[in-house]
């Protein structure tokens, strides 16, 4: 069996980590890049969204690789992407691709027993542990990256050391090369020279789990809101994904429990994706933050709902809202981003006179 | 005499604004950017120079609009700032009052809500060029009239016609359908500005909490049977300021105006002599890693001056030190 794996965010470290544990053979193709968008875009139904368009390239690009078993997560519940498993085994099985498609219908111990090499339990705990630990270490260093960016001097540098980490992270061989590579990069992270300028401001990044997640879909806005001098808040991880799926349902997930609740008086029921998260994280955090950014992919009904409740909350937060598809102009979200931290700084300098 | 020079170079349109240091306009210019940002910019600093009085010295520059970067780097802008800013700073130097801009222009439209002197909220238009200049200019060019006489026309109108707003197309096949109707011309002009009202309030107004005093700009507020849409339609009196149409301009060259005070170190502004270089720009794949970004650059000979579109920095951050080689 050859494995293909389908990109988001960093999620392939960890991916990669649990294969080398237990033996199996993961194709992983190329990151994603414009070809991958076309391709998807090329073969997809016109409106579906920019996740399934780009999750179709990744197959087709890991399939091109050698790839013969694919993995896709999907059943009742989220929203669309509850079906997107079958519409992209038929695209691909039209397209001539000889594989075995593995989801969620097929059960999940089925899942596990395809994905595992048949390993024995034991080994798949302990491998699906280490997978997670490098995750929960990438979100540790993205999470010092985050503030890094707002107030480094060289501005890309924290950048610079992200990417680097990440390769380190993804060749730690243990857990005492994992705890090696977390120190050291931490260490490289706060020792950065800074500018103590006032203090940067807090954006909170929302929305559709895959662009939230995905810098290729999300035209890297961590980034570019670091160049803008914010330090960037989100709740939302890859990490929190794995721990979601059913496979370790157990586990308790504080935040996102928390943002349901919050989000109760607007919205009392799931309307598929992550729409009651988006609404309850704005509840949740009105006040720590100064401004979110709420991203959805054209056409996505969760968020369609979420965004308009979301205008209308009693706890006031500005929000802006981006709408990404196909199309790769940055320069109209850059324009939107920058005139809406503009915005942000010229309120607080505003308050600021008055206080004084 | 010091001087500011803001300039705004938008999808459709380039516009230039000179301003004293009294905030004063001393001269402005208003062209179509056809699309060659850089001969635009050429051409507009030509013509400024023309007009410009004796003794002038040009103290800060700076630019906006869509290709805000292009034209940034080659006029050596001290400033490069965004459209919702720029504009909401030249409209408070006209109607300080002003709680609500509207702005409309060739291929963007905004909204700006504006409380006690700041901006609290705003809006663009999202993934549809319906509700903007763009969308009237396209089906002025169907009916083959200029779109000034598409105004003109507009306003003789008495009973207009109901035309979907929704989507260039839809109207299109609407404004055929009532053509072939017999309507006349000048109710299905006015209810084509109807449309594209309505069709901005809908989307780009979408939840703003609209308050007078209103004010009207961009190159669409030209267009007096727009004005009377909006009018009826907010049932609120509609501000169009004096030079509405390079208010990003002025915008922007208020707030090098600004920075200037707190920067002593003189403007970076490259002369008018800029005029006269001949750039050259081109494009090409990166190859340093899978991600295949399409580098964008500008160069005078065989002098890069800058480049950028990748995903990371490898080619902005040291243009003139790094050779296409590398790849």
């Amino acid at each position: 069996m050859r494995l293909g794996l389908t990109h988001m965010g960093s999620i392939d470290v960890a991916v990669r980590a649990m294969a080398r544990e237990l033996g199996v053979d993961l194709v992983i193709p190329p990151p994603t890049t414009q070809r991958t968008l076309s391709l998807g875009v090329k073969y997809s139904p016109e409106t579906v969204c920019l996740p399934f368009k780009l999750q179709l390239g990744n197959m087709i690009e890991a399939l091109e690789l050698g790839a013969d078993t694919l993995v896709m997560p999907g059943g009742p519940g989220p929203c669309r992407f509850g079906y997107y498993h079958k519409v992209h085994e038929l695209i691909l099985r039209e397209l001539g691709y000889k594989f075995h498609m593995v989801t969620q219908d097929h059960g999940i111990l089925y899942i596990v027993k395809c994905v595992t090499n048949g390993a024995s339990t034991r080994k798949v705990i302990t491998a699906f542990r280490f997978g997670i630990a490098k995750l929960n270490t990438l979100e540790e260093v993205e999470r010092m990256v985050h503030k890094m960016r707002a107030v480094e001097w060289d501005k890309g540098e924290a950048t610079r050391i992200y990417r680097e980490s990440i390769k380190a992270i993804d060749n730690a061989a243990d857990y005492g090369a994992l705890r090696q590579a977390k120190q050291e990069y931490l260490h490289k992270l706060m020792s950065l020279p800074t500018i103590t300028s006032p203090a940067p401001l807090k954006i909170g990044v929302t929305g559709e789990f895959f662009i939230v997640i995905d810098p290729f879909a999300n035209m890297d806005i961590e980034i570019e809101l670091g160049k803008l001098w914010v330090e960037v808040r989100r709740p939302t991880s890859a990490g929190e994904w794995v721990k979601l799926n059913p496979f370790i349902h157990a586990l308790k997930l504080q935040e996102k429990d928390k943002a349901h609740r919050a989000a109760m008086p607007y919205l009392s029921r799931h309307v598929g994706g992550d729409g009651l998260q988006s609404v309850g994280e704005k509840v949740l955090h009105a006040r720590d933050w100064d401004g979110i950014v709420h991203l959805e992919p054209f056409g996505c009904v969760p968020e369609i709902m979420a965004r308009n409740i979301m205008l209308s909350t009693k706890e006031g937060c500005p929000v802006l809202n981006i709408i990404y598809d196909e199309h790769t102009g940055k320069a109209g979200v850059i324009s939107r981003l920058e005139a809406f931290i503009d915005m942000l700084h010229r309120k607080k300098k505003r308050q600021v006179e008055i206080c004084v | 005499m010091e001087a500011y020079l803001g300039i705004d170079v938008g999808s459709v349109t380039t516009k230039f604004a000179l301003l004293n240091k009294y905030s004063e306009l001393i001269t402005d210019l208003y062209m179509l950017t056809q699309g060659k940002p850089i001969e635009m910019v050429q051409q507009g600093l030509h013509q400024i120079k023309q007009q410009l009085p004796k003794d002038v010295d040009i103290c800060g520059v700076a630019t906006t609009g869509s290709a805000r970067y292009l034209a940034g780097v080659i006029v050596g802008a001290d400033l490069v700032k965004n459209e919702i800013t720029s504009h909401a700073v030249a409209t408070l130097q006209y109607a300080p009052q002003a709680q609500t801009i509207i702005e409309i222009g060739g291929q963007d439209s905004k909204i700006i809500i504006i409380r006690d002197g700041v901006v609290i909220d705003f809006g663009m238009n999202t993934v549809c060029a319906a509700g903007t200049g763009s969308f009237l200019d396209h089906q002025a060019l169907r009916l083959n009239m200029s779109i000034e006489e598409f105004s003109q026309r507009a306003l003789t109108s008495k009973t207009p016609v109901r035309i979907a707003g929704r989507c260039t197309v839809f109207a299109e096949s609407d404004m055929i359908h009532k053509q072939q109707m017999g309507h006349r011309t000048e109710d299905i002009l006015y209810g084509l500005c109807q449309a594209l009202v309505r069709n901005y309030l809908n989307n780009v107004g979408l939840g703003k909490e609209i308050k007078p005093p209103i004010v009207f700009q961009g190159g669409v507020a030209f267009n007096q049977a727009i004005v009377k849409a909006l009018q009826e339609e907010l049932g609120s009196e509609i501000i169009v300021p004096p030079h509405h149409e390079v208010m990003g301009a002025i915008g922007t060259a208020l707030l090098v105006h600004e920075e200037s005070l707190n920067n002593s170190n003189g403007s970076k502004f490259k002369g008018f002599g800029i005029s006269e270089i001949t750039y050259h720009t081109s494009s090409f794949i990166c190859n340093a890693c899978p991600n295949q970004c399409e580098i964008a650059q500008l160069s005078i000979d065989s002098q890069i001056l800058a480049r950028w579109g990748g995903r990371c920095d490898l080619w902005e951050r040291s243009p003139s030190s790094q050779n296409k080689e590398i790849e």
